[in-house]
């Protein structure tokens, strides 16, 4: 909302700077957003009146002329304008002005000869679009006057950023109001003494509401004989200021008073209304109407229509209808202030996409109540610029009461919410300041609240408004005792954990968007069948790469490598915690698992003189899997190898965990990895954190006495089949030898020449050790000999020499 | 024969003290001390004596060999240190060349001031609540005031996945779900978590981003608790010399509603942080409208309570100078490597 400071003025004495209002009005809560001043654009030029016009003598088309600047003095001033005669005023930037489009004017020398200032068009000045020439300021005009003065444009603007409930301050006299609480003041309403003549409205007009619930209040007058022209000069100013170009005297005052009384009110030629019938109705079926803009368009019942018996005239709070529009030829004049509903309209609006200056106010909400007040104002004006003779009486149709409601609460209660100490007359005084009617009885308070404050409805409105008149800065600070202990959950302490084990272990945490495009798991080389593929999607997608909701944490994690491959990054070690969506779960919701993600590329180590060059590979994202059950104490786990479409198939696995797969993990495939054009081998890993923390009970660590008999080492060096895992060796190894059996590591895999084909060679290295005694060693020997009989029958293994 | 002994001494200790090399000692060691030594020959051509002189030589004999050994105990030493010397000297190193470092791992900006935020709250008793981000309508809007239609919901203008289920637009339903799960029991928590909006991307807007909402329920909680507690907030991540400054503002969710400013680092000189104004804006609040807290099951007659919301990111941004939102989810490594 932009409001006048001079018009603002006229309806409350405003005693302080305009600045410190400005300030005052925003710790109210009615945010200053700027203040704009209209003379700042005009800053340094003046009126000149050109004494003389003579053709530059070096240069055929200039013009040599002297400027009659007033106080400022004589001005010689070159110019190539060709519109002017002798006489004429004429704006002029003297030199150190800036214009509007940012030129800055200096004393110049044009062949020869010095120009001491300029000569500016209308469009320079910004009044018009195009210009053919210098403006000539019609009527008479001092030389020497600022332009700023003369062309009324030295008003101060405040720039409203208003809230949704204060829809009152759409008006000048709500704000006006709004000012005279702040500060205190008095204000003052504006002048409506209107003569009635003639015929009374009822004979002349009729009006019916067919749909009160839509349309709870309908009042008109009649204004007969009115001369259509141009609105006084001050009027035009005041629109111009709120930002509403001036058309004719009677558009010009429907929208003065709209913007005095924020009652959008519509003017009809009172002789294209049929019969001088107004029906307010809801629309037929499909009714088609052509608005103003001159589109035809479709109505619904949920519209509602003012119509006469021939037909639509104008879709209700939103837009005028061309048939019954004033025009120049109009001489009499039917005038509606009406309170629409503000849902329809609202609805309406939204469907017609027409945001209009009236469609906004009723949709907020105007006070059902200043409608008459607002009509006789709009009658009144018309009569005294346009002519008009105004009818006797007015109608009001007003079926639907909207009637101010009454806040009860106490003294006690408003101070208990705020934390303040205020008095029953301090209380009941700032209440007062808003013309709210207060009665008490014994700390008991009944407020009745104006219907134009209609988001006043509970003890806490009434609260708000005595905290921020009193000043939110009185409220004194306070910290409520706590009864419980601040900490995070244990899921939450998980998590914690995670990021401390990683970054430890040298990967950076990254964040990616949890909306990706539709064709993301197609990206993956993933099917219609697979889980990936059902998806939480937009219904209406911000854009084709934001439009469904992600089910892996892999794209995020592809794009961060291939955002960082793209600029020459390619040692890379992130990972991501965050949720995955998956629509399917029989709910209204999906499921929102916490997962984590890896991602893994070039080399370990960060380049370096001296560093080691080692490329990552799978089993460096086996190993941070490995980690993270180890750091976490969580329970084992098992892999099988997985079919993932976007993994190689031979470096590749599905992490399982109590016959439910619960991650996977492996390098990325090479067709993946051109897809994200990566240009490097990649590995990725996926583990559902959620799933993990139903498992993790909440383990604590009890130490193991450090062992008191020295332990003996055996190695273990078998021939197995390929397809025999180490994992289920080393488990076997545990098993068959029990407790004497401390531990188990492979030290080498070898496959090749001196192995049969088929066969890989595994060595472990075990550590035996009793908790009783020192073993010798004939009894290792036996248990390794038990052993090895096992583990050759079962497995068909065979030692290596 | 002692004349012999004596000869052999000189020339023993003559040859250890013209030892330059460890190994070189133990080559005399073995010539005279062996069992194929010179000074093993001599004793055993001890029975050629008579037998009174036999004492006598023996004694000299292991006189020499003392001297021979005690001799080459010194040497060995002198030799050793100054092998371990030569030996240091050539293990010199380039001390200035740059060491080698483990590859250090980097939080996201975003979690760091996440987390140093959720740290000052858990320390005034909150816990951290979660909620879907998928979410319904009722919970993200009716629930807080916003009937369908309300005009309020332009703010938010909202992704919808059905017309009753949508993204949600701040984290407001994790306090209506937390007070119908608690109620009529008291409530301390923060709400961190991803929301979204109907926006384009560019260097100030982001579809999603990070919030953080607080909310305390209890009996006789004000607006002046609110007002306290976010001015220990604001000292605490901020700094001790900042203060608050509440400005009156309107959420259908909170009655009073207010913009919480942060005094600028400039103190009130104006600088380009807070445009001149000596003031950032921080978060939003207000005491918890008694509709929603009555639509959570509560009664506003017996608790009361406020709530607030902060975007993470314009605070991340502040913090670390950072001007353009879309850097927080592009994850450059040159970017996360200053965390
Ligand atoms: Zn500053």
């Amino acid at each position: 909302m932009r409001i006048s400071f001079e018009w603002l003025q006229e309806l409350v004495k405003i005693d302080i700077p305009i600045v410190e209002l400005a300030e005052r009005l925003t710790m109210a809560g009615i945010a200053v957003e700027e203040i704009e001043n209209q003379a700042a654009v005009y800053e340094g030029m003046v009126t000149g009146r050109v004494l003389s016009l003579e053709k530059h003598p070096q240069a055929d088309n200039l013009w040599v002329s002297q400027v009659d600047a007033g106080s400022y003095g004589k001005k010689q001033v070159i110019t190539a304008a060709r519109n002017l005669t002798i006489g004429d005023i004429i704006p002029l930037a003297l030199p150190g002005t800036t214009l509007p489009n940012g030129k800055t004017i200096t004393e110049a020398d044009f062949k020869g000869i010095a120009s001491q200032g300029m000569m500016c068009s209308g469009m320079e000045l910004g009044l018009e679009k195009e210009s053919t020439g210098i403006w000539v300021f019609a009527g008479s005009v001092e030389p020497g006057k600022p332009v700023a003065d003369v062309l009324g444009e030295n008003d101060r603007i405040l720039v409203l950023e208003l809230t949704a409930n204060r829809s009152d301050c759409l008006g000048m006299m709500g704000v006006a109001r709004e000012v005279a609480a702040i500060l205190d003041l008095e204000f003052h309403g504006s002048p409506c003494d209107l003569q009635e003549k003639g015929q009374d409205i009822h004979g002349i007009a009729q009006v019916k509401i067919q749909d009160p619930d839509l349309c709870p209040r309908y009042a008109a007058r009649v204004i007969r004989g009115v001369k259509i022209g141009p609105s006084p000069e001050w009027m035009q100013c005041r629109l111009k200021a709120a930002g509403v170009r001036p058309i004719n005297n009677i558009v010009d005052i429907t929208n003065y008073v709209m913007l005095e009384y924020n009652q959008p009110l519509h003017a009809f030629d009172l002789d294209r209304i049929a019969e001088q019938r107004i029906i307010v109705r809801r629309a037929k079926s499909n009714e088609k109407l052509v608005t103003l803009d001159e589109v035809e368009r479709n109505f619904t019942a949920e519209n509602l229509l003012i119509a006469d018996p021939s037909g639509g005239l104008c879709v209700a709070g939103v837009m005028g209808g061309c048939t019954s529009e004033v025009n120049d030829q109009t001489v009499n004049i039917f005038l509606e202030a009406a309170y629409f509903n503000p849902l329809s309209i609202r609805r309406t609006a939204k469907l017609l996409n027409m945001k209009t200056e009236a469609s906004i106010r009723f949709e907020r909400g105007i006070d059902p109540n200043g409608v008459v007040q607002a009509l006789n104002r709009a009658a009144y004006l018309m009569e005294k610029f346009a002519a008009g003779e105004v009818a006797k009486g007015y109608i009001d149709e007003y079926p639907q009461l909207i009637a101010p409601v009454t806040v009860s609460t106490t003294i006690d209660k408003i101070n208990g919410w705020l934390g303040t100490k205020l008095t029953q007359p301090e209380i009941i005084k700032l209440l007062k300041r808003l013309t709210f009617e207060v009665a008490e009885n014994q700390g008991a308070i009944a407020v009745k609240i104006p219907t134009y404050r209609r988001d006043i409805v509970h003890m806490a409105d009434l609260a708000e408004e005595v905290a921020r008149l009193h000043g939110y800065d009185q409220i004194p600070a306070t910290i409520p005792a706590s009864r419980q202990i601040g900490e995070r959950s244990l899921f939450q302490k998980m998590q914690q954990e995670y990021r401390r084990l990683l970054r430890g272990i040298g990967l950076s945490e990254i964040m990616t968007y949890s909306l990706y495009p539709k064709n993301a798991a197609t990206r993956l080389g993933l099917t219609e069948a697979d889980r990936d593929s059902r998806t939480v999607d937009l219904m209406v997608p911000l854009s084709e790469e934001q439009a469904v909701m992600r089910t892996n944490l892999v794209t995020g994690i592809l794009e961060t490598l291939a955002f960082n491959a793209k600029r020459r990054q390619t040692d890379l070690a992130v990972y991501e915690i965050a949720r995955v969506y998956w629509p399917e779960t029989g709910e209204v919701l999906p499921e929102e698992p916490l997962h984590l993600g890896i991602g893994l590329m070039g080399r370990v180590q960060d380049i370096g003189w001296n560093q080691n060059q080692l490329e990552v590979d799978f089993y460096d994202v086996k190993g941070i899997l490995e980690l993270i059950f180890a750091k976490l104490r969580l329970p084992g786990y098992t892999l099988q190898p997985s079919t993932k479409p976007f993994l190689h198939p031979g470096q590749a696995a599905d992490i399982y965990m109590n016959q439910r797969v619960i991650g996977f993990l492996g390098q990325i495939h090479p067709k993946t990895v051109q897809e994200f054009e990566l240009g490097k081998k990649a590995f990725i890993m996926e583990l559902d954190l959620a799933a993990l923390e139903a498992i993790r009970a909440m383990e604590t660590i009890k130490f193991e006495p450090l062992p008191k008999f020295p332990a003996v080492q055996r190695d273990l060096a078998l021939v197995a089949p390929m397809g025999i895992t180490a994992q289920s060796i080393m488990e076997r190894i545990k098993e068959i030898s029990g407790e004497l059996v401390e531990r188990v590591e492979l030290f080498d895999v070898y496959q090749g020449d001196q192995v049969p084909q088929g066969m890989r060679s595994l060595a472990f290295s075990i550590s035996y050790r009793s908790k009783e005694k020192t073993l010798n060693d004939n009894e290792v020997n036996q248990i390794q000999e038990q052993l090895l009989q096992k583990i050759r029958s079962e497995y068909g293994a065979t030692i290596r020499e | 024969m002692k004349e012999q002994l004596g000869k052999i001494k000189a020339e023993a200790l003559a040859e250890i003290g013209n030892a330059e090399q460890s190994n070189t000692l133990n080559d005399i060691r073995i010539k005279f001390l062996g069992k194929k030594g010179v000074l093993t020959a001599i004793l055993r051509g001890m029975g050629d004596l008579a037998p009174e002189e036999r004492p006598v030589i023996g004694e000299i004999v292991n006189q020499v060999r003392q001297s021979i050994e005690k001799a080459l105990d010194d040497r060995g030493l002198t030799l050793a240190a100054r092998e371990q010397q030569v030996k240091l000297a050539q293990e010199t190193l380039d001390i200035f060349l740059p060491g080698r470092s483990p590859r250090m791992g980097h939080a996201h900006p975003l979690q760091l001031v996440l987390e140093e935020i959720e740290d000052i709250f858990l320390g005034m008793g909150f816990t951290i609540a979660e909620g879907p981000e998928v979410e319904q309508d009722y919970y993200n809007f009716e629930a807080l005031n916003l009937p369908k239609d309300h005009p309020a919901r332009d703010m938010h203008d909202s992704l919808y996945i059905t017309p009753e289920v949508l993204l949600r637009t701040h984290t407001s339903p994790v306090q209506i779900r937390t007070m119908e799960r608690m109620h009529p029991n008291p409530i301390r928590i923060i709400a961190p978590g991803r929301v979204y909006r109907r926006d384009a991307l560019d260097a100030s807007h982001s579809p999603m981003f990070l919030q953080l909402e607080g909310l305390l329920v209890d009996k006789g909680v004000t607006f002046g608790d609110l007002k306290g507690v976010l001015t220990l907030f604001a000292k605490k991540f901020y700094g001790e010399d900042r203060q608050i400054r509440m400005r009156p503002s309107f959420f259908p969710f909170t009655e009073p509603s207010a913009e919480v400013d942060v005094s600028c680092g400039c103190l009130g000189k104006g600088c380009r942080v807070c445009k001149g104004t000596g003031w950032i804006e921080i978060l939003g609040a207000g005491s918890v409208n008694p509709i929603v807290l009555k639509m959570a099951g509560y009664d506003p007659e017996e608790v009361s309570g406020f709530a607030f919301g902060m975007g993470i990111e314009r605070i991340a941004m502040r913090k670390y100078d950072i001007n353009d939102i879309r850097v927080f989810y592009e994850n450059d490594q040159r970017f996360l490597n200053q965390f």
